[in-house]
């Protein structure tokens, strides 16, 4: 696919995309966490925002979540965790992207409770951005346009 | 705001008419909960209030000002603080040092895939074992974390719910195995599912059959094990959850009901398992709010109690409870302002006349609590016991106009929930309409909304967060999850499976034919039968409940 | 409609069997009706391919059957997709789409389940038209099965039934939905009834409202009734075996009905395309002024507007907003 580095950023009031779509993104749970209060806040917020948000709901696995994304065509894939699970998830989510060769074709962002110490490993990994708690919800719906727009579609 | 305008009130003009709106700052006058508030209330708030159908005296119908005459002049409420280590033998080492010290009291944390009924080498615990508290799979970890500990001598208490039944057996057959008498065996489970279809997600059956393991556990322990308290009925994950003050106290009221509902249903007299319910409830930052929901809660229990169920014993009316504070107002930016939040909390608590308490330690939001936060938690609670004087004067905001205003109208608002979800069909119909996770949900993108609006704040994070500071936190040992592994391997190989596929087609025989499925359970447990074997043979006969969204 | 060199490197990728590309076409149909012409880039669906409808009222279960059926046709060796299509937001178009979780753990290492959530938002050329062309589009990557699920509500949900060749309507036991039903006409539209959530009071009642409501209609045809229990995977292959039998049964296509349906495809598009030079036509706007003026009448400006716009049909401007990657 043509990932254009010249982005054309998505306008600013609309959850669309440059090419006339709807922003698709994928909110999931991996594991047995069942903590889901901010995962559904934030699928509602990216919904009035004008998105397409699908959430997965619960106790996925990363192979599920990463099926699910490639045949949702998400342009971004957000995943909570609140059990600290993420350290050992993580890299098994990239695993499978990569096992998909989908790698770099959809953003990936984390939010949750992850402590500061882990950021850098997430970043890493190839995490686009890690949303720890209170981070403002306007800046995760901003990023998630950014990041969309640089999608061809 | 409607509510500042002071209507034409009976009696004398209030003070409140002299109030001018105008002049107040830009703010939004409401409880945490978005409950308004008026800037004064006056004599004219309780118009036609009467103190003894209202009141009461304390350990008197309708108990609102306690369920004790003395209350803490009696005795302090429990300080009971939750804890949970990676393997069952770093557990039982705490205990013995906690038992040492003269604690009476244990309280366990399992891991989540003990929580979910899954055992450590299913594919999904990766990760997990040992993480938020113990890991037990078989009877053989639940051996080893009360090793050398008399089940016949110490209380414990057992934070699981969907395989509550499973987890009681394998400590009733420590028991026995100790010689202990299960008529001695003391301690609270749990134990409520109905909350987690409301909150907290950690369900496995669908919603009935759900219940009914609960209600054969209540049955069972009325006949066999008197002294244990056989369900925690919680609102404390429903308001972590992003639940309303309001939401909290009557979805767990709710569910409390329906579990007396179905033990009447199924043939047991209301005052032989009621006196072993208990509650557990949040204690978050709306002082006021949170005072006047205990208290509210304690009247409506013991009036429905009384004359919805028709209970005799006063013990039946009784809202025991526990209280912990709200781990979801605590903030990562600035953690030690944490123990701020976490001691008016805990006042909150102990005004609301609670029977014991949990403080959150300041790093709950960034891992499992180091050693020192553990101990500025209780101190906290030690400070308001011994210091401030609060425990001297039984329920000392009793009176209070605002107070008992906010009692009647926290009150009011739980029975027009129990009215909704009446006409829903009652509880498990709501459940099913996703009635309970679509409030939840709403209360908490409302907050999410005034927050984001500036019209909440939290110190910190939306408001004088200029200065971060950290705290160290503690790392967790990936280690034991490899031990406890090679425990079930060996496990596995070592016992004698076919007793245990026979034992498992016996719990699903039972279960189908509908009986009580706590005997085949314990059957089950001594021949070592695991929590997800378990799990697995009810699964097949109630099926597996696989969530919804509920928006 | 002209296709970009990365639609045309889609195609390739769809017909070599890449799920990737298959999602982005669906993405395309989804997004631009008039790219719909790119199914005839693609082989026909081999013969006794299926689109099935799956409607009934929230709560009733559907997820949940779905995932029983879902690992049933597995089971019977066909190849499933699935298209959720869930309301969008009327205020923000936006949309919460998707209870995937009850079916997703069926399909997660299953590479011959996809399923794919739509929200039912108002786009031009219609909701079913847009599932129309992507069951299409599945059942030539060999999804033999296609499973459309839908609220049995509204009218673009309604619409969006008619696509299927064999519609299921879901139905549970103490909710009082049996007017609902039958007021949206759906309980006629159906093929199956499925009665789930059995083991709850009441079905025996419920049974014979629905008989009797299907007997008082005109045409007094009664589908099979048939319960499950779906959390418990009960009666569930029964509901597999009805679908299959209806799917073996259903007539060939009729050449009539082709004809009204090429006449309303076409319609729509012109309609579409009549619309995106308007909004470019300056003229139009002089028109429209003068109209509301009283200068000129309402069929002499359209009469007009018709001769100005009609030879321009045809060409190849674009909307600005689509030259990112139309050529």
């Amino acid at each position: 696919m043509s990932e254009k580095s010249d982005a054309t950023v998505a306008t600013e009031s609309t959850g669309r995309t440059p090419a006339g779509g709807r922003i698709r993104v994928m909110l999931a749970k991996v594991g047995l966490d069942g903590h889901d209060r901010g995962v559904k806040v934030v699928a509602r917020v990216l919904r009035d925002a004008g998105m397409e948000v699908i959430y997965t709901g619960m106790w996925q696995s990363p192979q599920s979540v990463v099926r699910s994304a490639i045949q949702e065509d998400v342009a971004v894939l957000g995943l909570s965790f609140l059990s600290g699970s993420h350290t050992a998830l993580m890299p098994r989510v990239f695993e499978e992207l990569s096992v998909a060769g989908a790698s770099g074709e959809i953003a990936v962002i984390v939010g949750g409770i992850i402590p500061k110490d882990d950021y850098q490993t997430l970043l890493d990994m190839g995490v686009a951005r890690v949303f720890g708690p209170g981070s403002p919800l306007r800046e995760i719906v901003d990023f998630i346009r950014q990041r969309a727009g640089r999608r061809s579609r | 705001m409607s509510t500042k305008v002071q209507g034409d009130r009976q009696g004398a003009e209030p003070p409140a008419a002299r109030h001018d709106p105008t002049r107040e700052r830009d703010a939004r006058f409401t409880t945490l909960s978005d409950h308004p508030v008026q800037p004064l209330y006056t004599p004219a708030d309780l118009a036609d209030w009467d103190y003894q159908s209202k009141l009461g005296s304390p350990g008197e119908y309708p108990f609102t000002r306690g369920i004790h005459q003395t209350m803490y002049r009696g005795r302090l409420w429990t300080m009971r603080q939750f804890a949970g280590f990676g393997t069952a033998e770093d557990t039982n080492q705490r205990f013995k040092f906690l038992l040492d010290k003269g604690q009476t009291g244990l309280s366990t944390a399992f891991d989540l895939p003990t929580l979910m009924g899954v055992d450590s080498d299913h594919p999904m615990s990766a990760g997990e074992v040992g993480r938020c508290g113990v890991a037990v799979d078989s009877l053989a970890d639940m051996e080893r974390l009360f090793d050398g500990i008399d089940l016949g001598e110490v209380s414990t208490s057992m934070t699981i719910n969907a395989p509550a039944s499973i987890l009681l057996a394998f400590y009733l057959v420590v028991a026995e195995k100790q010689g202990a008498p299960w008529t001695r065996v003391n301690g609270t489970l749990q134990n409520d599912i109905l909350k987690e279809f409301h909150a907290q997600n950690e369900v496995v059956f669908p919603p009935e059959p759900s219940v009914r393991l609960i209600v054969d556990l209540i049955e069972f322990c009325t006949k066999h094990v008197p002294k244990y308290n056989t369900v925690s009925i919680s609102g404390y994950h429903i308001r972590e959850a992003g639940s309303t003050a309001a939401q909290e106290l009557a979805f767990t009221l709710a569910d409390g009901f329906h579990y007396v509902e179905q033990c009447i249903q199924r043939g047991l007299d209301v005052d032989t398992f009621a006196p072993r319910l208990s509650f557990f409830w949040n204690a978050h930052s709306d002082f006021f709010e949170e005072i006047a929901k205990f208290r509210a809660a304690r009247r409506i229990w013991a009036r429905e109690m009384r004359h919805r169920y028709g209970a005799r014993n006063d013990r039946s009316l009784l809202l025991r409870c526990h209280a912990q504070t709200a781990g979801c107002s605590l903030t990562e930016q600035q953690p030690m302002v944490n123990i701020v939040r976490t001691a008016f909390e805990a006042l909150s608590a102990v005004l609301g006349g609670t029977q014991s308490l949990h403080t959150n330690s300041m790093d709950e939001t960034l891992s499992l609590p180091t050693e020192n936060a553990v101990t500025i938690a209780l101190r906290t609670q030690q400070v308001i016991a011994c210091e401030t004087g609060v425990a001297n004067v039984i329920d000392p905001l009793g009176g209070s106009y605002f107070v008992e205003k906010l009692t009647d109208e926290l009150e009011a608002e739980a029975y027009e929930y129990f009215k909704k979800i009446d006409e829903l069909g009652g509880m498990i119909a709501a459940v099913g309409a996703g009635f309970f996770r679509r409030q939840i949900a709403e209360a908490s993108y409302r907050l999410s909304q005034q927050m984001e609006a500036g019209q909440k704040h939290i110190v910190g994070v939306s408001i004088f967060n200029d200065d971060t500071h950290s705290i160290p936190t503690l790392a967790i040992d990936h280690e034991v999850e490899r031990r406890q592994l090679g425990r079930l391997a060996e496990l596995k190989g070592r016992r004698d499976n076919a007793k245990v596929a026979a034992a498992l087609d016996d719990l699903r025989r039972t279960a189908r034919a509908g009986g009580n499925t706590m005997e085949p359970i314990l059957a089950a447990t001594r021949v070592y039968a695991t929590v997800g074997e378990m799990m697995g043979a009810l699964k097949d006969v109630y099926g597996a409940f696989e969530g919804g969204t509920g928006w | 409609m002209a296709f970009s060199n990365d639609d045309l490197k889609l195609v390739e990728r769809f017909k070599a069997g890449d799920r990737r590309a298959l999602a982005r076409l669906i993405t395309l149909l989804d997004n631009h009706p008039d790219s719909r012409d790119l199914l005839e880039r693609l082989a026909p669906p081999a013969p006794g391919g299926a689109v099935i409808g799956i409607t009934g009222a929230p709560g009733v279960g559907k997820s949940t059957l779905l995932g029983g059926l879902i690992a049933g046709l597995r089971r019977r060796n066909h190849r499933v997709a699935v298209l959720a299509v869930d309301p969008e937001s009327p205020i923000t178009g936006g949309a919460l789409l998707g209870d995937r979780l009850r079916m997703a753990r069926v399909a997660a290492a299953d590479e011959d389940i996809f399923i794919r959530s739509l929200s039912s938002r108002g786009v031009a050329g219609g909701l079913s038209a847009s599932v129309h062309a992507i069951s299409q589009l599945l059942l030539r990557f060999g999804y033999d099965r296609v499973l459309v699920e839908t609220i049995g509500v509204g009218q673009a949900e309604m619409a969006v039934l008619r696509v299927a060749e064999v519609v299921v309507l879901m139905v549970m036991p103490g909710t009082g939905d049996e007017v609902q039903w039958e007021k949206a006409g759906l309980i006629e539209v159906a093929h199956l009834i499925v009665i789930n959530k059995a083991d709850h009071p009441g079905v025996e009642r419920l049974e014979q409202e629905l008989i009797d409501a299907l007997s008082a209609g005109q045409e007094s045809r009664v589908p099979p009734i048939l319960r499950t229990v779906a959390s418990r995977d009960e009666g569930v292959d029964a509901v597999i075996d009805n679908l299959e039998e209806i799917v073996s049964r259903r007539p060939g296509l009729n050449w009539l009905q082709m004809r009204t349906e090429i006449l309303q495809e076409a319609e729509m598009l012109l309609g579409r395309r009549l619309r995106e030079l308007a909004d470019q036509d300056e003229s139009l706007d002089d028109l429209a002024r003068a109209v509301a003026l009283g200068q000129r009448d309402i069929y002499g400006a359209t009469e007009e507007t018709l001769r100005r716009l009609l030879p321009r049909l045809d060409s190849q401007d674009r909307p600005a907003v689509r030259s990112v990657t139309r050529q």
